[in-house]
C-alpha cells in the first residue's frame, strides 16, 4: 500500500475516463439534458408571468416572440392590484376558507376513515360501495345548486365547505394509512380504557401524520385554488375568494372591452394587471409548500411494537 | 334628417298621443318604501369602485324621487350564463330580471311562455306614459321589443341615435396618408390603391416591406361568420352585400349565396395575393394583432371607436410621432351608396331589457319605476347621476363634472360607472354621454363618419319560428362550415373560381332555400307587426 503510494509519480498516466465508462457518461448527459429541458418547460410560464407582470404595459403588448427580461420596468400593475379593494377582501375570504375549511374537511374525514377502518363495523362494504360510487357518478350541477338552495346555503361561505367537507378520494387514502396501523395498538389502548374518540384522536392521528398532512395539503390547496363553487353559489361581492377575484380581472377585459372608449393609456395596463394579479395570486400558495416539507416525514411508526 | 328627429326624441315630451291616456306618474310613486329585488349583470368599470350598482347615485336619485330601492344581484363577472341559467332552474325568481332576452334558450317568446317573465302590453299602456310615448313615435322600436304576436316582455336598453349604434367601423392610418399624398379611401378601386401604396411605398419609413396594408382579427365572443372576420364585412357593403343574411328589398338574401359574392371573393383573392390583406387575417389572436398593431404594422382595418381606434392611439402616439389613426367612411357600394355591415348598426334594440317576473308582487310600482328611466328627468339620473355632484347643467345639457372626467383614480368610463349607467339597462341611450365618454377628436370624428352610411342592408333581430327552427339549425350548422371553408379556399386561391356556381349549386342542394324562406317568413311576420301595441291582451 504505502510503496504504492509513494510511487504515484512514477505511474503511467492514463487519459481521464470516467468512472462507469462513456456509454453511462453519455447517458447522464443526455438524461440531464432531457430532465433540464423538461424543468425549463414547467419553470417558464411561471417566470414568463413574473416577468411580463414587471413588464411596462405598452412595450409587453409590442413585444413578439420569446421573453427572457421584462420589456421595460413597471410596478403600475402591482401598484393597481394593492389598490384594488376586492384583492384584499379576496386574500381574507380566501384565508377563512382554507383554515375553515380544511379544519372541518380533517376532522370529518379522521372520524370517516376511522369508522370504516374498524372491521367490526357492519356493512363495512356497502357504505365503501356508497362511498366509491361518488368518485365515478355525480348528480350534476342544478341538482347541487337546487340542494344548496333548498339546505339556505345560497350566498354563504358554508355553501363552498359543507358540501365538500369529505372527498371520497381522501377518505380512501385516509382509511388505507389508519389500516396499515397494527391493531395491537388499539387493544393496547383498549386495556388501558380507552374509548374510540381517545384511540381516534390520541393513538391513530399521532401515528397517522404525514397521512393526513398530505390530505390536508390537497384539501388545502383544493380550497385555495376553488373557484367554480363561489362562482356559482355566491352573489356577495364581500365574500368573493382571491380565484373569483382573480377570474373576475382575467375575463372582465375581454367581455367589456368592446364598449370602452378609453383614451387614457390605461387600457393597456389591463394586461400587466392581470399578471400581477396571477402573481398575487399564486405567491402565497408557493411559499408555504417547502415548510409542508417537514411533516412528510417517514418512519414514525416504526420501534411503536415488538412482535 | 334622422338626426333632426333625434334631437327632437332627445327632449322628450311627456305629452302621450295615444287615445287611452295613460296616468302621467306621480312622484313619489310609493308612499311605503318598496324594495325591488333586481338581477343584472355587472360591469367590469364598476366593479373597480362598487359592489352593486344600488351603489350608484344614480339608483339613489331615482330612490329619493320615487320612494323606491333596488336590491341588485350581481353574478359574477364571467359568470354571467351560468347564473342566469341556474336561476331560471331554481325557480326563485326576483321581481326584475335584466338579462339579454334573445339569448333566452328558445327566445323571447318562450320566456314568456315558460312563465318565467309577465307580458307587459296592458300595464305599459296604462301606466308607463313615457315608454307609451316613445313607442307611438317610433314604430320599429315596438316591432323590435316585442314577439311575433305582439308582445311587450321586457323594458329595452334602447339606441335609437344612429350615433351611438356607431361603435364600430373601418379605420386607416391618417399619418400615412398623408405622407403618401393619398386621400381617404372611397370606393373599392381606391382602397385597392391606397392599400397597395401601403405596401410597396414604406409609409412606416424603416426601409423594409414590413407594412401590413389591411389586417383583420375575429374577437372571441362576437357574432361570427362564416369564413370571414369582422373587419372584411366592411368591404361586402362594396358589393351591395351585407354579413350572411340580409334585406334586400322587400326579400331576405344570403349573401354567400350572391352573384355579387363572387365579385367579392374575386377581390379578396386578388388582394390575398398581392400581400394586401393580412395572410393572418383567419386566425390571429389578439395579441398577435395588438402586437402588429403596436409596432406601427398595420395601415388598416376595422374595429370597435374605444378598444381599437382609442386604445391604438393612445399607445401609439407616444411611440410614433405624427401617429394617426382616423374612422374612414364605408366603402361606396353599386348606386353610390355607402353601407354599414355591422349588423347591430342596424337594430335599435339589441335583446338586453328588464322584464318584470310573475313572483313581483307590485308590478304597478315596478312599471312606474322602470317607466320613469324613459323620462327626461330619470333619464338623465340613470346615464348622468347626480345633478351637482357627477354633472351639472351648462345651456340646458348635462356636463360630467371634473369629478367624473379627470378623476385621478379612475378612468371616465369608471368614473361614470361609479355613478350612473349610461350604456346598461332598461333606458335610452343618450348621445351626449357618449359625446363626452369619447374624450378624442378623433373618436367623435368616427361616431359621424359611421353614422353616416345606409343602414338598409341589415335586417331586423328576427326570430325564427318555432315550426321552422329545428330543421333551419340543421341547414344552417352544415351550411356554415361548408360557407367557411370554400370561402377560405376562394380568398386564399386554393379553389378557382370558376368552381363558385358549383358551390351555389351545393348550397342549394344542402337547404339553402328552406333556410331563406324561413328567414322571409321572420322577416314577414316581422314587417306585418302593426307599428303600435294592440289594445287588450286577450
Amino acid at each position: 500500500m504505502t510503496t504504492r503510494a509513494l510511487s504515484r509519480p512514477e505511474a503511467p498516466v492514463r487519459a481521464w475516463r470516467p468512472r462507469q465508462g462513456w456509454g453511462s457518461a453519455i447517458f447522464d448527459a443526455a438524461n440531464a439534458a432531457v430532465l433540464l429541458a423538461l424543468c425549463f418547460i414547467t419553470f417558464y410560464p411561471f417566470y414568463y408571468v413574473l416577468i411580463a407582470s414587471l413588464s411596462d404595459p405598452v412595450a409587453l403588448m409590442a413585444n413578439r416572440g420569446f421573453m427572457l427580461l421584462p420589456r421595460g420596468f413597471s410596478l403600475e400593475a402591482f401598484h393597481r392590484v394593492w389598490d384594488n379593494p376586492m384583492v384584499r377582501s379576496g386574500f381574507f375570504n380566501t384565508l377563512v376558507i382554507v383554515v375553515g375549511g380544511t379544519a372541518l374537511n380533517l376532522v370529518l374525514t379522521c372520524c370517516g376513515a376511522y369508522a370504516l377502518s374498524r372491521r367490526r363495523l357492519p356493512l363495512e362494504k356497502a357504505f365503501m360501495m356508497f362511498i366509491v360510487f361518488t368518485m365515478f357518478f355525480s348528480g350534476g350541477l342544478v341538482p347541487n345548486y337546487l340542494l344548496v338552495r333548498d339546505l339556505g346555503l345560497l350566498n354563504s361561505r358554508w355553501a363552498i365547505v359543507l358540501p365538500f367537507a369529505v372527498s371520497a378520494w381522501n377518505l380512501i387514502i385516509l382509511r388505507a394509512a389508519f389500516n396499515a396501523v397494527p391493531k395491537d395498538y388499539e387493544e393496547a389502548a383498549r386495556i388501558d380504557g380507552a374509548g374510540d374518540f381517545t384511540i381516534l384522536w390520541r393513538v391513530y392521528v399521532p401515528l397517522c401524520m404525514p397521512s393526513i398532512a398530505v390530505v390536508g395539503l390537497f384539501y388545502a390547496v383544493s380550497h385555495w385554488n376553488g373557484y367554480f363553487y363561489s362562482m356559482i353559489y355566491l352573489s356577495d361581492r364581500d365574500l368573493f375568494p382571491i380565484q373569483l377575484v382573480l377570474r373576475e380581472i382575467l375575463v372582465s377585459g375581454s367581455t367589456d372591452s368592446m364598449m370602452t372608449g378609453e383614451a387614457v393609456g390605461r387600457e393597456a395596463l389591463s394586461n400587466t394587471i392581470k399578471y400581477a394579479t396571477v402573481v398575487v395570486a399564486t405567491i402565497p400558495v408557493l411559499a408555504v409548500y417547502p415548510f409542508l416539507q417537514r411533516w412528510f416525514v417517514k418512519g414514525v411508526l416504526t420501534g411503536g411494537i415488538k412482535e | 334628417m334622422k338626426r333632426v328627429l333625434f334631437l327632437t326624441l332627445s327632449l322628450v315630451t311627456l305629452t302621450a298621443a295615444a287615445a287611452p291616456a295613460p296616468e302621467p306618474i306621480a312622484l313619489p310613486i310609493v308612499r311605503q318604501p318598496l324594495h325591488l329585488t333586481w338581477f343584472a349583470n355587472f360591469n367590469g368599470k364598476a366593479a373597480v369602485s362598487l359592489k352593486s350598482y344600488g351603489e350608484q347615485s344614480a339608483y339613489h336619485v331615482l330612490a329619493e324621487r320615487t320612494g323606491i330601492t333596488v336590491d341588485f344581484r350581481h353574478p359574477p363577472l364571467g359568470a354571467e350564463r351560468e347564473r342566469f341559467n341556474l336561476l331560471l332552474v331554481s325557480g326563485n325568481y326576483p321581481d326584475v330580471i335584466e338579462a339579454d332576452w334573445f339569448g333566452y334558450p328558445g327566445g323571447s317568446s318562450k320566456a314568456l311562455k315558460d312563465g318565467v317573465v309577465i307580458p307587459l302590453n296592458d300595464l305599459i299602456r296604462r301606466y308607463a306614459p313615457n315608454l307609451q310615448a316613445l313607442l307611438d313615435r317610433h314604430p320599429e322600436v315596438y316591432r323590435q321589443i316585442s314577439t311575433d304576436d305582439g308582445t311587450i316582455y321586457a323594458f329595452p336598453m334602447l339606441r335609437i341615435d344612429p350615433q351611438v349604434r356607431s361603435v364600430w367601423g373601418p379605420q386607416v392610418r391618417r399619418d400615412w396618408l398623408d405622407k403618401l399624398g393619398l386621400r381617404q379611401p372611397s370606393t373599392i378601386d381606391d382602397w385597392y390603391r391606397v392599400l397597395t401604396a401601403f405596401r410597396t411605398r414604406d409609409p412606416n419609413g424603416n426601409g423594409r416591406a414590413d407594412e401590413i396594408p389591411f389586417s383583420a382579427l375575429t374577437i372571441p365572443g362576437e357574432k361570427t361568420v362564416p369564413g370571414l372576420p369582422p373587419p372584411l364585412w366592411v368591404f361586402l357593403g362594396g358589393f351591395g352585400l351585407a354579413p350572411e343574411f340580409y334585406r334586400c328589398g322587400t326579400r331576405v338574401c344570403y349573401s354567400p349565396a350572391q352573384p355579387a359574392y363572387r365579385d367579392f371573393l374575386a377581390t379578396m383573392r386578388k388582394w390575398y395575393r398581392e400581400g394586401l390583406l393580412d395572410p393572418d387575417y383567419l386566425a390571429q389572436t389578439e395579441r398577435q394583432f395588438d402586437a402588429k398593431m403596436t409596432n406601427g404594422l398595420v395601415g388598416a382595418y376595422a374595429g370597435y371607436n374605444g378598444s381599437g381606434l382609442a386604445r391604438f392611439t393612445a399607445m401609439n402616439r407616444a411611440r410614433f410621432p405624427g401617429f394617426k389613426l382616423v374612422a374612414t367612411p364605408y366603402p361606396l357600394g353599386p348606386g353610390g351608396k355607402r353601407y354599414v355591415t355591422w349588423p347591430e348598426a342596424g337594430q335599435e334594440y339589441m335583446g338586453v331589457g328588464a322584464a318584470i317576473t310573475p313572483a313581483n308582487r307590485h308590478p304597478v310600482e315596478t312599471v312606474k319605476f322602470l317607466d320613469y328611466g324613459y323620462s327626461e328627468a330619470g333619464g338623465l339620473a340613470l346615464s348622468f347621476g347626480r345633478e351637482g355632484v357627477s354633472y351639472t347643467m351648462v345651456n340646458g345639457a348635462p356636463r360630467y363634472t371634473d369629478r367624473v372626467l379627470k378623476n385621478p383614480k379612475l378612468s371616465v368610463a369608471e368614473a361614470i360607472f361609479a355613478h350612473a349607467r349610461p350604456q346598461q339597462g332598461p333606458l335610452v341611450q343618450d348621445v351626449r354621454y357618449l359625446r363626452q365618454f369619447y374624450s378624442m377628436p378623433e373618436q367623435l370624428d368616427a361616431v359621424r363618419t359611421w353614422s353616416d352610411a345606409s343602414t338598409e342592408l341589415l335586417l331586423p333581430p328576427l326570430e325564427v319560428a318555432s315550426a321552422d327552427a329545428r330543421k333551419f339549425n340543421a341547414v344552417m350548422s352544415d351550411m356554415k362550415i361548408y360557407v367557411a371553408e370554400m370561402t377560405t379556399r376562394f380568398i386564399t386561391g386554393r379553389e378557382p373560381l370558376e368552381h363558385f356556381d358549383a358551390y351555389r349549386r351545393k348550397l342549394d342542394q344542402a337547404g339553402l332555400p328552406f333556410a331563406v324562406a324561413a328567414m322571409q317568413r321572420a322577416l314577414d311576420r316581422y314587417d306585418s307587426k302593426p307599428a303600435r301595441p294592440a289594445g287588450e291582451q286577450p
